[in-house]
């Protein structure tokens, strides 16, 4: 638990996670919502009950506010065991981090989450290309570029 | 081989190898022999002759077979130790030297698709000899080199193909990380690229279909949302395909392949192709000398009529 007295936004957040990742069936007070709201979540849990946090998953929710805007740090342990950004389900162990920022404007209160999203897909086996894409060729830097090919391509067709 | 921009390459490299490789069936099972019985696979006068081709270097400054060994090792990322035994290194590389994200042995991976593409090449079983072959498998099918980035991880691939006639052909392919090149979104734009070609009358041929331009976007955006309302994230760019589709055929300089390839020559002898050019050089040259020669005399013959 954080060292401060946000705790009500640090559990906010808490039950986002668990609704938006885990899928869990929850409102932002705590309580079940209706079964026809049950969300689809990608990412189990992981429950120990040994963790500092509880059995939710969340190794830790800090937040720091500044009036309206809480920004609130937390990493996630969790299992991926349903499809995710359209990887299937791998049943790898990770630990999600992020920060979400709980801005509050009277009754409406919304999230901006920012996630290590790479971190999350490298954790999955997705691959990465290294290869920068260039729409012209004189605009890449390490090639070499005569008149000669310069001239030549004005004069290219450019459609099928 | 730098600065190719296509996904798909052969280039000069892959050219020289395959006139190598294609020459005659005595030179082709000489490099097997050669790497299957220990021969490293950067052996300046082994495997790796083919490297110092004149047509490969300026024949005003070509590079030591020792640089070129050395760009080679950097290439695959590693060395060789006092023994002769490949090395790799043991950390993911950079840009220049082995591959960024990957570790591994790629001089064995080389070593091990040369050898079993040659094979397949020649009808031989894995190890077998050409006096173990039986006559009726023996065969000299031609070999294709081809070079896919990027991929992940390092692989060779050897696939081949038989005709009903009998004949058929081996495919060499070489998928590797990225390393040090970057890609073109609009494959027209390529340097002397043939855009909608439409005779394959030419003996090697490389075109790639895709559309006019492949834009790049990003398409997941942070931003206020409701409680548990969660938007999955786009890994990487997004590229959406736009304009006609075209069919571009890239020039050898950018990992395409010349119209009769590009043959082997001894080092520090220019290719024919170079020569072709150089010919055709002097005669614009000549020519040019003689138009304005022709255009004083006209001018003469004028100012004389007008007397």
């Amino acid at each position: 638990m954080a060292d401060n007295d946000h705790t009500s936004i640090e559990e906010l957040v808490r039950r986002d996670i668990q609704r938006g990742l885990a899928g869990q069936n929850i409102r932002p007070d705590g309580k079940r919502a209706s079964s026809d709201e049950q969300p689809q979540g990608s990412f189990t849990p992981i429950s120990r009950s040994n963790q500092a946090g509880g059995d939710d998953g969340i190794l830790y929710a800090n937040a720091i506010t500044g009036g309206a805007f809480t920004a609130v740090e937390w990493a996630f342990q969790c299992q991926h065991t349903a499809p995710f950004a359209g990887v299937p389900p791998t049943y790898r162990e990770l630990t999600i981090y992020g920060v979400t920022i709980v801005r509050q404007r009277g009754e409406k209160t919304t999230f901006r989450r920012y996630v290590d999203w790479s971190g999350v897909m490298s954790e999955l086996g997705v691959t990465a290309s290294f290869r920068p894409a260039y729409e012209r060729i004189n605009e890449i830097p390490n090639i070499r570029i005569t008149d000669v090919t310069r001239v030549s391509r004005r004069n290219r067709p450019t459609s099928a | 081989m730098s600065g190719m921009p296509y996904h798909l390459e052969k280039g000069p490299i892959g050219s020289v190898t395959e006139s190598v490789l294609n020459a005659s069936k005595a030179d082709r099972y000489a490099i097997l022999d050669m790497l299957r019985t220990g021969a490293t696979f950067l052996d300046m006068n082994g495997p790796a002759a083919m490297l110092k081709s004149g047509s490969l270097h300026d024949p005003t400054w070509s590079p030591t077979p020792q640089a070129i060994a050395q760009h080679g090792a950097d290439f695959m990322g590693g060395s060789y130790d006092a023994s002769g035994k490949w090395v790799p290194n043991p950390s993911p590389g950079t840009m220049t030297s082995g591959f960024p994200n990957y570790t591994g042995n790629v001089e064995a991976i080389l070593k091990e698709t040369y050898i079993r593409a040659m094979e397949v090449s020649l009808g031989l079983e894995h190890a077998e000899t050409l006096a173990q072959q039986p006559p009726e498998r023996a065969r000299f099918w031609p070999i294709e080199v081809l070079w896919k980035c990027p991929t992940a991880w390092v692989e060779g691939w050897v696939t081949w193909q038989r005709a009903p006639d009998g004949s058929g052909h081996v495919t060499l392919h070489l998928l590797t990380p990225s390393h040090n090149h970057y890609v073109l979104t609009s494959p027209g734009d390529g340097r002397d690229a043939e855009v909608n070609p439409t005779s394959s009358a030419c003996a090697n041929g490389m075109w790639v279909i895709t559309h006019q331009k492949n834009k790049m976007s990003m398409t997941y955006r942070i931003d206020y949302s409701e409680f548990g309302n969660w938007t999955t994230p786009t890994y990487g760019p997004v590229y959406q395909g736009t304009g006609p589709i075209v069919v571009v055929s890239p020039s050898e300089k950018d990992g395409g392949v010349s119209c009769w390839g590009r043959p082997y020559t001894a080092p520090g002898t220019t290719s024919t192709t170079t020569a072709a050019k150089k010919a055709t050089k002097k005669k614009k040259a000549a020519a040019k000398k003689t138009v304005p020669r022709k255009q004083a005399a006209t001018k003469k013959t004028t100012r004389a009529r007008k007397r």
